[in-house]
């Protein structure tokens, strides 16, 4: 029950000083294993998204459950929030996303049809316009938010989509699969510009642009490796370690509002923190009882939230000490 | 942004018609400053605002009051406000955000072409160009109009003849004129019947400097490049002129002042073109010398580089592209509809352009994924080169090769938040807010719109069949052609008022990944129009396209074809082709008729006629009719299964043909169950993959004329 959490090595001895992050509240809410948890971009908001097929919204300030988002016939797997915070899109396991008012009165406001499979991943690009979606039917989806048409099926991987994420003009689409690679797309026509990774194992689990689109943070489930990607270059610079990752496609993230950190869950029931250019990892917070799935980072105030599986079915609210 | 990653060795030009807009009749078009969106004005007096990644419509602005058709659009600096002049005299200013009029103005004429003042972002000043006489500049929200002097009056002092009067002075009379802002909208450059361009200091209405085109024929138009280094003229004689602007990019009025007091020339006109020689240098001189085609439209690309324009001659839909050194390096050419309206997107290497029948149609790049796209160690190469490899590339040291990738020091600082900013727009103040985009806001379903894919769709540059011949096997009813995309009918889908969804139409030219997307049918509307006013566009083999897979007999089952449907064939075209043909050419597997071999991978058929019609697909049809000489066919066992076949065709008499088995072929022994043909053109269907074996029972044994094709199975 440390819901502190220790530090597991002294921080580096340069750049701002790492303050450790403190367990601040656990959310119940669900009746399954929680698969997805993001901050809205205007960071009022948090959402919720499991396997009972229902997501949450919940008050970021409060911590207090707004409303539950009811309609997939089947679990969600990922939510992606509107850049003005309106909206959420989910993506579910019975092969449609739904588009939802983030605001009352919550309604479903489109249903997307056209995956052959379940729904694994989705985003939003910048401007909100375009939604794309990864699935296990091995294709990438470019959806308009407006209409809800399909505007493009791209034929992308050989195995089920893991992410799918928009750089930061929207032009480019970074998907991830099982298959092993790593792929970036034309937004616009769905070409194929670049493979940053093709290896038949390990299964790329997370792939996303760093918030300035230079980068690609790529997750492969073969336990350590957390890689940082120039993609122009094709190099990788920085790897992280430490974690447990061999099963799961666990959400990283970038924190950026007090120092640059990575942050990503772990098979070991923890969230892990690692510096961004030292690499070393500055804090492990316990306190799940179950893999932790999903990790966000409010956009403003040094806020972690991380959603754990099925023996958890909670997410749980950080904050840095004071 | 993808700069980095987007291949080099691609050409900086359109090429292809990638996509076409449909939305009642476009008549003119304009990109917001980023080239985010588009806004074109429409035959019935709205203004469509479309978002230009999703291709779809962000915003349709209509007044009640006007329902005139637009003739030019106009967006403010930073795209917050649009202003559209229409053929009922009026200017009509629009907020764009709110999609509410800020005011509307009606003057004496009919405005051609009306712009924003450049240096405002709440601009109310505007700069128009009436139909026929002197261009002026209006404030919509007061009303008030100044006329801009248009000639010099041989006494000449450059003063308009009657400034800042509601009316312009009905007496003199004037042909139309052009007139555009410079960068920052100090000044205005007009272009008058006599082929002179007058900058004018439009606050002080007066005339400052003066360059005669060499011609001396009327001006047409007048762009300015965006940055405003460059100055283009389109003139009556036919010729494109390039101008370098030599004043500086701010404050040039104030220059223009200083230069006035150095000039000491007597004559007013004299000392106006002296000064004019020192505002605008001539670079450049474009025109079709062969043809002398009229120009229309013409513009510069986004980085001035380019300087594109289309011919003005009816029917036809050319745009050419030079590079502003003077070389024509692309005519691109459309559908055989009069060219409207041309633009080039500021950002990106697209041309927009507007056709006679109101679609727009996108141009860009033929893009080809190059092959360094598909493994991470892959590099374009502009030219082989020799590789030595290294004296230890292949020996198995599975050690060491791990080492090798960390070239890169893992302790460099990355910086994950920052970003340079766009070059292309670094030379204005970014203080003021920009609207780039318009808030996607979802539409509420209404029960089970769904649209499941974009659909479907004509490819038009070279698919435009509406002439042809032809139609399948159809139309009972004998209804009346109707071509899909007449204005006619896209004015009728307008006024059926159906929900936005249907009404939009949306035309992607299919990537060979993005066949998937042409599974849709289209939708037959359910309202009370008759069925023929809604050609039907069916993808032959739906999903699966045109290929050896498909039992397009099956795909025929139940379906009913009337004149105006549009049969789309899609298929690998590496693999496939299409050609249309008369029965016999079916039952030949010969695609000699008048109607022509299509192989573009995407090809559409409009129906035109009642009676059948026949496809074939040679490639794989025209291994099967070779003649009695190659010894080895390779037939591909069509999915319509029958169809693929062997036709041996000789000189009655000298040969004969028999199917054998392999003993038989050894053997030249004819006496299987097959049987000996002599006809002189005899067809052997082949139904089953396999190897089937012919001969000649003449020449066999010592000729050796005998033949094994190999029937594949479908693929």
């Amino acid at each position: 029950m440390a819901n502190s959490g220790a530090p597991v090595q002294p921080p580096p001895p340069s750049p701002p000083k790492f303050k450790p992050y403190r367990h601040l509240k656990t959310l119940t809410g669900h009746s399954r294993a929680v698969s997805c948890v993001k901050f809205s971009n205007d960071g009022t908001l948090l959402a919720s998204a499991s396997l009972d097929k229902t997501l949450i919204i919940w008050s970021s300030s409060s911590l207090s459950q707004l409303h539950r988002l009811v309609g997939h016939s089947d679990g969600v797997s990922d939510l992606a929030w509107s850049s003005d915070s309106q909206y959420i899109c989910s993506a579910s396991d019975d092969r449609t996303l739904r588009i939802w008012s983030a605001r009352p009165p919550f309604d479903c406001l489109k249903t997307l049809k056209g995956h052959a499979h379940a729904v694994f991943c989705v985003n939003f690009n910048p401007q909100s316009e375009l939604i794309a979606s990864g699935s296990f039917d091995e294709t990438i989806r470019v959806w308009e938010t407006k209409t809800g048409r399909c505007l493009n099926v791209i034929k992308a991987h050989s195995m089920p989509l893991t992410s799918v994420h928009f750089n930061r003009d929207g032009s480019l689409i970074v998907s991830g699969s099982h298959d092993g690679s790593c792929k970036i797309w034309d937004t616009q026509n769905g070409t194929l510009l670049k493979t940053l990774i093709d290896d038949k194992v390990p299964a790329v689990s997370f792939a996303k642009f760093s918030p300035n689109g230079k980068f690609i943070l790529v997750a492969t489930l073969n336990n350590t490796l957390q890689k940082l990607w120039n993609y122009s270059t094709g190099k990788f610079l920085k790897i992280y370690l430490g974690h447990q990752n061999s099963s799961y496609c666990i959400m990283s993230t970038f924190s950026v509002t007090n120092g640059k950190y990575i942050v990503s869950g772990s098979e070991d029931h923890c969230v892990c923190i690692w510096d961004l250019q030292g690499k070393n990892m500055l804090q492990k917070l316990e306190g799940h009882k179950d893999t932790v799935i999903c990790v966000t980072c409010h956009p403003t105030e040094n806020k972690i939230a991380s959603a754990s599986l099925d023996n958890d079915r909670t997410v749980r609210v950080w904050v840095q000490e004071r | 942004m993808n700069a980095p990653i987007i291949d080099p060795l691609q050409g900086d030009f359109p090429e292809v018609i990638e996509e076409y807009l449909e939305h009642g009749i476009m008549k003119c078009i304009a990109f917001n400053r980023r080239g985010t969106l588009l806004a074109a004005g429409c035959a019935d007096g709205t203004c469509i605002i479309w978002d230009f990644e999703t291709r779809g419509i962000a915003k349709e602005l209509q007044d009640k009051d006007c329902n005139a058709a637009i003739t030019s659009v106009c967006w403010s600096k930073y795209g917050h406000r649009i202003l559209v002049s229409a053929s009922d005299k009026s200017l009509i200013l629009w907020d764009v955000l709110s999609g509410e009029k800020i005011a509307r103005t009606t003057l004496e004429q009919t405005v051609l072409q009306a712009r924003l003042h450049p240096g405002s972002s709440t601009p109310s000043l505007c700069l128009a160009c009436p139909f026929s006489s002197a261009p002026m500049i209006v404030d919509i929200i007061s009303g008030t109009t100044t006329v801009l002097p248009v000639l010099i009056s041989e006494a000449g002092n450059g003063i308009a003849p009657n400034a800042r009067s509601k009316t312009p002075d009905g007496s003199t009379t004037y042909s139309p004129s052009t007139a555009c802002f410079n960068k920052f909208g100090d000044l205005v450059y007009t272009g008058n019947s006599k082929g002179e361009i007058l900058i004018i200091d439009h606050e002080k209405v007066q005339v400052r400097a003066l360059v005669p085109v060499s011609s001396g024929s009327i001006i047409r138009n007048i762009v300015f490049s965006r940055n405003g280094q460059y100055l283009l003229t389109n003139t009556n004689d036919r010729m494109i002129r390039i101008y370098e602007n030599l004043l500086p990019m701010k404050d040039a009025h104030k220059v223009l002042d200083e230069l006035h007091e150095t000039l000491d020339e007597a004559d007013e006109v004299e000392k106006l073109k002296a000064a004019g020689t020192k505002c605008l240098s001539l670079v450049q001189e474009f025109q079709d010398s062969i043809n002398r085609i009229q120009w229309k439209a013409p513009c510069f690309s986004g980085d001035g580089e380019w300087v594109i324009s289309g011919s003005a001659s009816r029917g036809e839909h050319k745009i050419y592209i030079w590079d502003r050194a003077g070389h024509l390096v692309k005519i691109l050419e459309g559908p055989k509809e009069a060219l409207m309206d041309l633009a080039w997107h500021p950002v990106h290497p697209l041309i927009v352009s507007v056709s006679l029948t109101g679609l727009v149609y996108i141009w860009a790049k033929d893009y080809t994924e190059n092959w360094s796209a598909f493994a991470p160690d892959f590099k374009e190469l502009e030219e082989n080169e020799e590789y030595v490899e290294r004296e230890d590339e292949f020996d198995l040291m599975p050690e060491t090769e791990k080492v090798k990738e960390s070239d890169v020091n893992e302790d460099d600082p990355v910086d994950i938040l920052n970003v340079e900013k766009d070059s292309a727009f670094s030379d204005s103040d970014m203080s003021q807010e920009e609207l780039c985009f318009l808030p996607a806001i979802p539409c509420p379903e209404v029960p089970e719109q769904q649209e499941k894919c974009v659909g479907s769709s004509s490819k038009l540059p070279d698919g435009n069949q509406s002439e042809s011949p032809l139609s399948v096997e159809a139309g009972q009813n004998g209804h009346a052609a109707n071509n899909a995309s007449s204005p006619l009918e896209a004015m009728e889908n307008s006024v059926a008022g159906e929900t936005e969804g249907t009404r939009l139409k949306r035309r992607r030219r299919p990537s060979e990944k993005g066949l998937e997307l042409q599974a849709e049918k289209t939708k037959k509307p359910s309202k009370t129009m008759k069925p023929s006013a809604f050609a039907t566009q069916y993808i032959v083999g739906d999903d699966s396209g045109w290929n050896t897979e498909v039992d397009y007999y099956a795909w025929l089952e139940g379906k009913t074809f009337y004149v105006g449907d549009v049969l789309v064939f899609s298929y690998v075209k590496t693999d496939h082709n299409v050609a249309m043909v008369d029965a016999s050419g079916y039952n030949n597997c010969n695609a000699d008729s008048n109607y022509g071999l299509y192989d573009t991978g995407y090809d559409t058929f409009t129906l035109t006629t009642p009676g059948d019609v026949y496809f074939i697909c040679t490639k794989a049809g025209s291994l099967c009719t070779r003649g009695w000489s190659s010894n080895l066919l390779i037939c591909f066992l069509f999915g319509f299964s029958s169809r693929c076949r062997a036709v041996f065709s000789y000189v009655k008499g000298d040969h004969n043909v028999a199917m054998v088995d392999v003993a038989g072929c050894n053997n030249c022994n004819a006496d299987s169950n097959y049987g000996v043909y002599d006809t002189g053109y005899d067809v052997f269907t082949l139904t089953a993959p396999g190897d089937v074996y012919f001969i000649c029972t003449y020449h066999c044994d010592y000729a050796d004329q005998k033949l094994k094709v190999t029937v594949q199975p479908s693929p």
